[in-house]
């Protein structure tokens, strides 16, 4: 048995078009058993393009799949009975009832009617059950495709930014879905561009950028010792040399506006000391939380920053030998 | 399971009710045309054939003599130049009473001239129509990817839409060819014009049954081929327009291999067509002449099946491997 609800090796797809546009690019993922995995990156960056690979309905150029240790593309159907999926928005037939696009999956997979107003009930769909699928919010079709998703009561969760265009109470809703459905003993990969809503729920997360993986761990790991920083703001002609104190006692600053961020596991009170002894005295000074968001930001910005140096190193040599 | 899944979903498809619809009402308009069409000949169409054919008479006591005379010039004349009888029946000029009165179609004669044309116009439509929306609905809405992560064995899928778009339309078809069938020979009897009903006649219609769930069949493989009903209406016209009508009607030589060509033959046991050939001859004139040629049934039946099945086929493997977004 395997250690891992998915895991993908080398991974890559390119799609055809006026030039080959490569998607997925390498990617090595790793999903644990049990708990929420964010699946993150910027737009563009192969998150749906991943999914549809997991789920068989697009092939990949090269690389492995795994789902609970099952090949995929090969053996997928004997564990698509254990995966539930969403990908980018819900789709049904939009003439037909939320509960007859239910019995139609049901019957296709020799799901039990009842099971159709369980989980009718248990996303909470029962009153509008019988109205056609065109006529519901965005929500609603959220929800049925989570209804959809339980039918097969399945061990793994695959969402596709389920929350894109839903409104707080909505968000909120479907973030306590993932949570209940992790403590239930699910995995439940969730992609999203947003991370702040990710950081709320996952235990892990997976950073991809541009087809690759970029950084992966917990959300701690992640954000490591960015976790904590200091802001300290100065009057305006004090940034330069305050900064100028902090690097020479070994800090990391970063400016941001009018303050300065130091990081690093450091106590305020060590940089209130260090500049006060230069006789530089802060009018605000205190710790901040680093979030995800930052981390991300600065992650997938280098990844762009890594991309175009190499372009320029290509060209480079492209030079010399002419 | 997944058949009863796909027939299930085409019993509660709207469009698949207004398509039985439409194809009853195309029946009847048939029906309509064919009322029309199916003239007996009335005392006034007597009377005015009558008055032509007595008129011609006179005119023939006057000139008849002149004019079997210049046949006869002009036959032995083009016996002289190319060494052959044309065989012109000189004799037989004289005016007949019956070439003056319309021709009193029967059953078989209608069926054969246009019934089967707007029978397999009417199936053929509805059949399509009822496959290739049925198919290409599921790609527009996306519902083919959620059922594909339900059950990802494509042939699987592929087959049980097929099959039950098949299935599905063999009561329709029933219908209408009970429609267009006891219609036509009701029409017959109704003006007392031949309805005689052959074998032949009656084996045609039972193969008429196959037009319809064929026609669906080649709908929704089309559509899953080409994932939307406007693209599939545009090779479709474009295929019957450009190979049907230019093709094959600029060269009838390509008669063998058109569809509807195939269709007549399929539902009169066997068929024929003409080819026209022309010489020229030593003076510089053109000389054309048209042989009637014939297509076996087993010819007909055997072109539809290995077009159909090329279609399944092809359709099957572009299916599997396709990327679906
Ligand atoms: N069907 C397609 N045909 C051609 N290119 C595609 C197709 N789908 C995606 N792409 C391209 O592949 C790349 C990755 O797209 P993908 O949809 O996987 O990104 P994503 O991470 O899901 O982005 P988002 O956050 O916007 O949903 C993009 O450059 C996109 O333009
Ligand atoms: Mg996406």
């Amino acid at each position: 048995m395997s250690d891992y609800a998915i895991s993908t090796d080398g991974l890559r797809k390119s799609y055809r078009g006026v030039r080959r546009r490569v998607a997925v690019d390498g990617l090595d993922l790793r999903v644990p058993v049990g708990g929420v995995h964010g699946f993150l990156g910027p737009n563009g960056s192969g998150k749906t393009t991943t999914i549809r690979m997991l789920l068989g309905l697009i092939r990949p150029d090269d690389g492995e799949i795994r789902i609970f240790g099952h090949e995929v593309p090969a053996t997928l159907p004997d564990v698509i009975a254990r995966v539930g999926a969403i990908v980018e928005s819900p789709k049904f037939f939009p003439n037909f009832t939320g509960r007859q696009n239910l019995e139609l999956l049901a019957s296709a997979i020799g799901t039990k009617r009842p099971r159709v107003r369980q989980v009718l009930a248990e996303t909470g769909l029962s009153d509008r059950a019988g109205d056609r699928f065109a006529t519901y919010s965005l929500g609603m079709k959220q929800r049925l495709a989570i209804a959809a998703t339980l039918l097969k009561e399945p061990d793994l969760l695959i969402f596709d930014e389920p929350t894109n265009g839903l409104d707080p109470a909505g968000i909120h809703e479907i973030r306590t879905t993932m949570r209940r459905l992790a403590d239930e003993g699910r995995t439940v990969l969730v992609s999203s561009h947003i991370l702040a809503e990710v950081e709320q729920i996952a235990d892990t997360v997976s950073i991809i950028g541009r087809g690759r993986l970029i950084a992966s761990g917990s959300v701690a790991e992640i954000i490591g010792d960015r976790a904590e920083s200091v802001r300290v703001v100065l009057r305006p002609e004090e940034g330069e040399r305050a900064e100028g104190v902090l690097t020479a006692a070994g800090l990391t600053v970063r400016s941001d506006h009018e303050a300065l961020l130091v990081d690093g596991a450091t106590d305020p009170a060590d940089v209130n000391r260090l500049l006060a002894e230069q006789g530089l005295y802060a009018r605000e000074l205190g710790g901040v939380r680093v979030g995800l968001e930052s981390v991300f930001l600065e992650l997938t910005h280098d990844a762009e920053l890594g991309r175009t140096r190499r372009r320029d190193r290509r060209h480079g040599t492209g030079e010399e030998a002419a | 399971m997944l058949l009863r899944t796909e027939l299930r979903r085409l019993r509660i498809r709207r469009l698949v009710w207004l398509f039985v619809v439409a194809g009853v009402l195309g029946s009847f308009f048939v029906l309509f045309t064919t009322w029309v069409s199916a003239q007996p000949i009335t005392d006034e169409m007597r009377e005015q054939a009558e008055v032509a054919y007595q008129d011609q008479l006179e005119r023939w006591e006057e000139h008849g003599e002149e004019e079997i005379e210049r046949c006869e010039e002009e036959q032995a004349r083009i016996a002289d130049e190319t060494g052959e009888d044309p065989g012109f029946d000189c004799a037989d000029m004289m005016p007949q009473r019956e070439h003056f009165l319309p021709h009193e179609q029967s059953l078989a004669e209608h069926v054969d001239w246009s019934g089967l044309t707007s029978a397999i116009m009417v199936l053929g439509v509805v059949g399509l129509a009822i496959g290739t929306t049925a198919v290409a609905a599921e790609f527009s809405s996306g519902a083919m990817a959620t059922l594909l992560t339900f059950q990802p064995r494509r042939l699987r899928v592929y087959a049980g839409k097929v099959g039950a778009v098949a299935l599905a339309t063999v009561p329709l078809s029933l219908l209408l060819c009970t429609i267009l069938g006891v219609g036509m020979w009701a029409i017959f009897e109704i003006r007392g014009l031949d309805a005689t009903v052959s074998d032949a006649l009656l084996w045609t219609a039972v193969r008429a049954l196959a037009l319809l769930p064929a026609a669906a069949i080649v709908g929704a493989v089309l559509a899953f081929l080409l994932r939307s009903t406007a693209v599939v209406l545009a090779v479709v016209a474009g295929f019957a327009i450009g190979w049907e009508a230019i093709g094959v009607g600029m060269a009838q030589t390509l008669a063998p291999f058109s569809i509807r060509t195939n269709l007549v033959g399929w539902l009169q046991y066997g068929t024929t067509y003409f080819v026209n050939t022309c010489e020229s001859q030593p003076d510089g004139s053109v000389f054309c002449d048209s042989t009637e040629q014939t297509l076996s049934f087993a010819w007909n039946a055997g072109f539809l099946a290995v077009v159909g099945v090329l279609l399944i086929a092809v359709a099957a493997l572009v299916f599997r491997r396709r990327d679906l977004s």
